[in-house]
């Protein structure tokens, strides 16, 4: 309980000096930060367009964030979701090009998550086998992931007609938003019904809790018969799940596009997002959940403060940024 | 916490503060003269009739270019009829849906302009979720909405204008090879390719007709397949140079820059201020970028565009459809002085160029376009003539098969 | 030089009390005895003397004036050293470099004159060093010396041993206090600090005997063992169990011929052993003879490189260092307990907390482990009490072998002796216990076969009835 109470204190405090920054920032550069703030906070809540615009953004920072969540209880720094994404995304596109019926749907998704999990596989391996850091390992992958998806994009799974982007999921195979007229689809629920799975993976599976062994002391893993090395596979091979999953959804649950854009910019950066998002969730998957809405919100707020104060979205990173700096300053402190 | 750390905290925050300061003060005040140019009138006058709403893509305002005239095309417009004017950029491609719903939803928007074909699939959602709202949607294709202008630029006009001159240039200086570097080999980029080239022909043709001389050019052209590898554009225009080709045009976006750096380069490596070798800017006034080696810009006047288009909404003559706009509609044109001075000016406000160097641009690109004999201009003028009169009628491939034909016809080779 | 200290608390960031307000005084050319058990406070009070901790509150005087060291090299330019337990000497650079070489300064080329002076003061203390070899090389006695010149050529006039006889063979134990004659003799003053009585009743000239960070006592010769130990540990009462039956024939460990290598070091060289059942065999030594190297290749910690181990009807294990090696101290007493036998509290994958709370609830019952309760993480734990959630949980385990590492180290005496009263009824009880300690006592209290390992080798191995204390010593040190 105390421990739960500090980290919403922490939490709260890095909140708050981001915000207390930002609006200094705002002000220097000559633009009113409360009017900014209310258009950023509170018109996203005012209008269910717009909220369930904000949800479908939390939805894929939500996944590539359980990726980094699952990765730190293993004492991992898995920075890998961002490549992992692509592959998912890919592996769609993949199966978009395949088949051009319903069927694609499934094959979406079981490609999407085969190619993020074989992706993960490596820079996993690479930690058991030969001790390179996870950290090194995934930065690589995501740059391997980075060209080699867009080389893919660029040829084969080309669009002939929309040389911007690949071939579109069959029309059968899209998950059309559950609410007409907004961008609510199954991948909203279905991303928070995978965090509650996450949950009750890390706190109450055997394999959850020898993950979370093994992150903390290997030493005491090892002793007492838990294998760390197969708990940083689970813990890689998880988080590929869930960054796999993003990536497929990007593709067949995003409208109007289903499709993955040449430069990639439908999944670009949304695994670094999810870093943020599991920071500001303490690692802990509900805490995940909670803070991809709330990142959800500012992206959606963003463009209201854009309309109604005139506002550059920019802040927004501004204020991310800065959060972040907090965050690590206090992860830094701990250790 | 130990008083280190409080240190270091405080000087992050110190920096991060700082440095957004500084990174907001070049940025905005292009986006502060939004109040300046559009609310600032609502206050003083009468309240606006309503708002045009420009939405970017992810490059956004500050790019000097597309994004840039787009703005400066719609706070004329805004300025001209009374209305307010609200920009949206997107943080990523997920935002162009939300950001045009916010527009339409907003029952203020005059005319919402999506800048960039890769709006394509998000006007076409929007605008059948909000039939009453107006959209524009520069460079995109969306020809079957009765609320939705795509505004196109015949491009392969100007390509063939810049052409004529890259090769009356050329044999001005005793040199008989032209080039043109591509970015990725998408429909939109044929244009240009088979403008260049066509204009290049007519220059022989012109040449043939004055000095009754036969002149061969060799045109080489070259895809990167990329939009943002200045160093692929680069490589690429020393490939070129290094055959003898002396003006290359780019059509490569931010590869494009790396070919104004090979021939700036090598240029001065032949000791000189000025081209020869030239290279031809595209889309915006590039010729501040190197100069003296840029012979002058192939402008999309997107400022035109997104302008047009508003002042169809408000006069009440806005329909759906295709409006195309060439050099007649004053959508294309080559760069001039005047576009040059205006083009600095955003230039300095975004950072880009420095407030003192500016006016030695000026000067030297004076300096630059004087040393080209008046023959050339005016022959490049008769040409832009013969095509706004229909005389000349310049080819505009469409199909694969259509390019290939083109290329045999046109004579263009590629690079080794 | 006489040094005062004057009130010294110490409230560390976890919030333990390490010091209540502890004052003292060190005359010139005297011994004084720091006398306490792990825990006291004694290794912080020298560390706040040396300038390694600050303290909360209190003040430290030198010959009367106040000094504020703020780190080790601060102390030491007022003449105070200290020679750490875990010694603190660079790896990777020669025994001469590491006197050259001072905290936060660079290393500069190791001169003539330095050279000369080092070796004059390693002549007047009787050391033979060899000064060009890398420390680590070294045995660790050596190291101890190294360090002892390093202060002197530094200027120490205070010197501060540290427990310093816990990597000493017995020879070696002898030499060390010639030593410490020999600088009382040059009018230094030496603080020693242990917890070992005889090491005390030997060399002191004053004993200070610290006691939960508070002073106890204080003593001057001649000394009384018993008042000793009372003032080290309070009252002292023990249930003794003993040693029932003999040891059964069935082998609960088989190890044959084992080699461990440490990079290309073998540190266990062909060991052999047997535990059988209702047999506690005990393997002494002096720390880092090769034992941690055995017991975690037993336990399947690190790889043989040549052998055979063979374990019948399962193990538990007590590690050595039960915060690094037994328990995850960030987590819950609940989670820690389950740790290795998940599996019993899991259907289908699934751990039943309840479960594992009501298992957790017995063993802090049965075993006396004070504790806010089973959610309460085990950092919140005390040393002692910790150490009894470990073996209240390897106990628990039904396994018909234990691997006990120092299981005692660092308890309070009533700890301990819990502790060794459990091992002796599990063994009672049929259980074999492979015990590794560098505590003679205990192995001579509760073992029924007693080996010695010394470099990686066991050099004597049989029951303890044949195995005299002179004979084991001897053994100990390689004679």
């Amino acid at each position: 309980m105390r421990r739960l109470a500090l980290s919403l204190l922490n939490t709260g405090l890095a909140l708050f000096l981001a915000f207390v920054l930002g609006a200094i920032a705002m002000w220097i550069s000559g633009y009113d930060p409360l009017l900014s703030y209310k258009s950023m906070l509170l018109t996203p809540l005012s209008d269910l367009t717009y909220l369930f615009s904000a949800l479908a953004f939390s939805a894929p920072i939500l996944l590539t964030g359980l990726t980094f969540a699952v990765g730190l209880k293993a004492g991992l720094f898995n920075i890998g979701a961002e490549g992992q994404t692509y592959m998912g995304a890919l592996g769609a596109v993949a199966a978009a090009y395949l088949t051009r019926d319903v069927s694609a749907l499934p094959l979406a998704a079981f490609l999407g998550v085969a190619f993020a999990v074989a992706w993960s596989a490596i820079p996993a391996l690479l930690k058991i086998w030969r001790g390179v850091n996870e950290v090194v390992g995934t930065i690589m992958m995501n740059w391997v992931a980075y060209w080699l998806v867009i080389m893919a994009v660029s040829t084969i799974f080309a669009n002939p007609s929309q040389p911007e982007e690949s071939v579109k999921m069959p029309e059968a195979a899209r998950l059309t938003p559950l609410v007409a007229g907004t961008d609510l689809t199954l991948a909203v629920p279905l991303a928070y019904l995978t965090a509650v799975l996450i949950y009750v993976f890390l706190r109450y599976s055997v394999w959850g809790y020898r993950i979370s062994i093994s992150g903390q002391n290997p030493t005491v893993a090892k002793a007492y018969g838990i294998r760390p090395e197969q708990a940083v596979l689970v813990a890689f091979g998880i988080g590929a799940l869930t960054a796999g999953l993003a990536g497929v959804l990007q593709v067949v649950a995003r409208p109007p596009s289903y499709s993955l854009a040449r430069n990639l910019a439908n999944v670009y950066g949304l695994g670094f997002d999810g870093i943020t998002a599991a920071m500001l969730g303490r690692g802990h998957p509900i805490g995940v959940l909670l803070a991809s809405v709330f990142l959800g919100i500012l992206q959606e707020g963003a463009r209201h403060m854009q309309i109604e104060v005139g506002t550059p979205f920019e802040f927004i990173r501004v204020i991310q940024g800065l959060l972040i700096l907090f965050l690590a300053l206090q992860m830094l402190r701990k250790i | 916490m130990n008083s280190k750390l409080w240190l270091a905290i405080a000087v992050v925050v110190i920096i991060a503060v700082i440095g957004a300061f500084l990174a907001f003060q070049q940025q905005p005040p292009a986006q502060t003269t939004t109040p300046k140019t559009a609310t600032v009138p609502i206050t003083q006058t009468t309240k606006p009739k309503g708002n045009i709403y420009v939405i970017y893509d992810i490059g956004g305002r500050g790019d000097l270019s597309f994004n840039d005239m787009a703005y400066l095309g719609a706070s004329r417009a805004a300025k001209d009829f009374g209305l307010g004017l609200k920009e949206v950029q997107s943080k990523t491609q997920d935002d162009y849906v939300p950001n045009l719903r916010a527009a339409a939803k907003s029952g203020d928007a005059v005319i919402a302009v999506a800048v960039g074909f890769l709006m394509t699939d998000a006007v076409k959602q929007v605008s059948q979720e909000f039939p009453n709202v107006k959209f524009a949607i520069i460079d995109g294709y969306i020809p079957d909405r009765p609320n939705v202008m795509s505004v196109l630029f015949r491009e392969n006009e100007g390509s063939a204008l810049v052409g004529a001159l890259a090769a009356l240039t050329a044999y001005y200086y005793n040199c008989t090879k032209v080039g043109i570097v591509l970015g990725m080999e998408i429909p939109v980029l044929w244009k240009f390719e088979i403008g260049y080239a066509y204009g290049v022909r007519w220059a022989e043709r012109f040449i043939k007709q004055k000095f009754g001389k036969d002149v061969k050019f060799d045109i080489l052209y070259v895809y990167t397949g990329s939009f943002n590898d200045p160093a692929k554009g680069k490589q690429a225009a020393e490939v070129m140079l290094a055959q003898g080709v002396c003006v290359i045009y780019q059509a490569a976006g931010a590869t494009g820059l790396g070919v104004f750096e090979a021939v700036a380069e090598a240029g001065k490596k032949a000791g000189r201020t000025m081209g020869p070798p030239f290279a031809i800017g595209v889309d915006a006034d590039q010729d501040y970028i190197k100069p003296g080696f840029i012979l002058a810009s192939m402008m999309k006047r997107v400022d035109v565009g997104v302008y047009t288009a508003a002042k169809m909404a408000v006069e009440g003559s806005f329909k759906g459809g295709v409006l195309e706009l060439g050099i007649k509609e004053g959508g294309i044109s080559v760069s001039t002085l005047d576009d040059l001075s205006q083009f600095l000016e955003i230039g300095i406000r975004a950072g880009a160029v420095k407030e003192s160097d500016a006016q030695n641009i000026i000067n030297t690109v004076k300096e630059m376009r004087s040393k080209i004999p008046t023959w050339i201009w005016e022959a490049v003028d008769k040409f832009k003539q013969d095509i706004v009169s229909g005389a000349e009628k310049v080819p505009l491939p469409t199909t694969q098969d259509q390019v290939v034909q083109l290329r045999k016809e046109l004579g263009l080779g590629t690079v080794g | 030089m006489k040094v005062s200290l004057r009130e010294i608390r110490k409230v560390f960031s976890d919030g333990t009390h390490a010091l209540r307000g502890v004052s003292l005084d060190v005359f010139p050319g005297e011994v004084l005895a720091l006398l306490g058990e792990n825990g006291a406070g004694k290794t912080t009070l020298m560390k706040i003397l040396s300038g390694i901790y600050r303290p909360t509150s209190g003040e430290i005087y030198v010959d009367g004036r106040r000094v504020k060291p703020k780190n080790a090299r601060d102390a030491l330019k007022l003449g105070i050293a200290m020679v750490h337990q875990h010694l603190s000497l660079i790896p990777g650079l020669t025994a001469l470099e590491n006197v050259a070489v001072l905290e936060g300064a660079s290393l500069s080329p190791v001169s003539t004159e330095l050279r000369r002076r080092v070796e004059k003061i390693a002549e007047e203390l009787g050391f033979e060093i060899e000064w060009d070899r890398d420390v680590e090389e070294l045995p660790l006695g050596m190291r101890q010396r190294v360090e002892i010149v390093k202060a002197l050529y530094w200027g120490a006039q205070l010197l501060i041993l540290d427990e310093p006889t816990t990597v000493l063979s017995p020879p070696e134990v002898k030499s060390l206090f010639q030593v410490v004659k020999r600088l009382k003799e040059q009018g230094r003053s030496v603080v020693y600090i242990t917890h070992k009585i005889p090491e005390v009743m030997e060399i002191a000239d004053r004993v200070v005997v610290l006691r939960r960070g508070l002073k106890s006592a204080e003593f001057s010769p001649p000394y009384d063992a018993k008042r000793l130990v009372e003032a080290m540990v309070g009252e002292v009462k023990t249930e003794a169990v003993e040693r029932l039956g003999k040891p059964g024939e069935r082998p609960v460990l088989e190890v044959k011929d084992l080699w461990v290598y440490d990079g290309d070091r073998a540190v266990v060289q062909g060991v052999d052993l047997v535990v059988r059942e209702r047999e506690i065999l005990a393997i002494v030594g002096v720390e880092g003879n090769g034992q941690e190297h055995l017991v975690e290749t037993i336990v399947g910690v690190r790889k043989r490189s040549r052998g055979m181990i063979k374990i019948y009807g399962g193990y538990a294990y007590i590690p050595d260092d039960r915060q690094k090696k037994a328990l995850v101290l960030e987590m819950s007493l609940v989670e820690n307990a389950i740790i290795g036998k998940e599996n019993e509290f899991a259907k289908r994958g699934l751990i039943s907390w309840q479960q594992a709370e009501r298992f957790t609830a017995k063993l802090i019952e049965e075993f006396g482990i004070v504790a806010p309760g089973p959610w309460s993480s085990a950092r919140q734990l005390s040393g002692g009490n910790q150490q009894k959630l470990v073996v209240g949980r390897e106990l628990s385990r039904g396994a018909k072998l234990i691997v006990a590492h120092q299981p005692t180290r660092g308890l309070d005496v009533a700890t301990t002796e819990y502790v060794q009263t459990l091992l002796i009824k599990t063994r009672n009880a049929g259980v074999g216990v492979l015990l590794v300690t560098s505590d003679l006592d205990e192995a001579y209290k509760i073992a029924d076969t007693i080996a010695v390992m010394y470099r990686g080798k066991i050099v004597a191995y049989g029951p303890v009835e044949e195995m005299g204390i002179e004979l084991v010593g001897k053994k100990m040190a390689g004679l």
